[in-house]
């Protein structure tokens, strides 16, 4: 079964709390899929514009 | 000759010779005086080539009488658009455009995700070195 994932950084609602949080609505996300060898895994990173990585919240949504 | 003429002359032979004219003399007087009518026309004989051009009218045609295949098609205008139809019944709900999504929380501190609600997610993890997230899901939900 073939599947498209979408990842959007941003802050989300609820809205994160703490201190500690990380959120960037200006990360880029890059998704792998493993495929057969982990079908029902993803792997999301993001890095800023300027091509550094950075911790962020995220809506993550899968079209299967 | 005469003689013989005059002894022939009787009362029948006048009368039926008298009617035989008329009858010929009133034929060709309709013919000399072109009043033919329907009489002298028989059924079904008269055509199209006999009729001059854009002769026919209006008032040549009983009203009422012409029909939509007596016109060339295209001539005759279209009429109103009808009534809209009635609503239909109300269609089966659709399914979900997908059952597998996760707003996911980063924790701000080193290696620490969570997933802060939603559907079919199973876990995520921050995986130590770099900023990648590792999303799980439950495809079968």
């Amino acid at each position: 079964m073939r599947c498209v994932v979408q990842a959007v950084p941003g802050l989300g609602n609820p809205p994160l709390s703490g201190a500690q949080s990380a959120a960037s609505n200006v990360a880029i996300p890059e998704v792998v899929m493993p495929g057969a060898t982990s079908a029902s895994q993803t792997s999301v990173t993001f890095r800023t514009p300027a091509g550094f990585d950075i911790d962020t919240a995220f809506l993550i949504t899968a079209f299967c | 000759m005469l003689a013989a003429l005059r002894s022939r002359l009787t009362y029948a032979n006048v009368v039926s010779t008298a009617c035989l004219f008329i009858v010929l003399g009133g034929t060709s007087y309709a013919v000399a005086t072109g009043s033919i009518d329907s009489r002298e026309i028989r059924n079904n004989t008269v055509r199209r080539k006999d009729i001059r051009n854009n002769q026919v009218q209006s008032w040549d045609v009983r009203n009422r009488s012409l029909l939509a295949e007596d016109f060339k098609l295209g001539q005759l205008p279209a009429g109103p658009p009808g009534a809209p139809g009635a609503t239909g019944p109300r269609g089966p709900q659709g399914q979900n455009a997908t059952k597998l999504f996760g707003y996911i929380r980063d924790g701000g501190s080193a290696d620490t995700a969570t997933v802060q609600y939603g559907s079919g997610v199973t876990g995520v993890s921050d995986p130590a070195g770099d900023s990648g997230y590792v999303v799980r899901f439950n495809r079968s939900w």
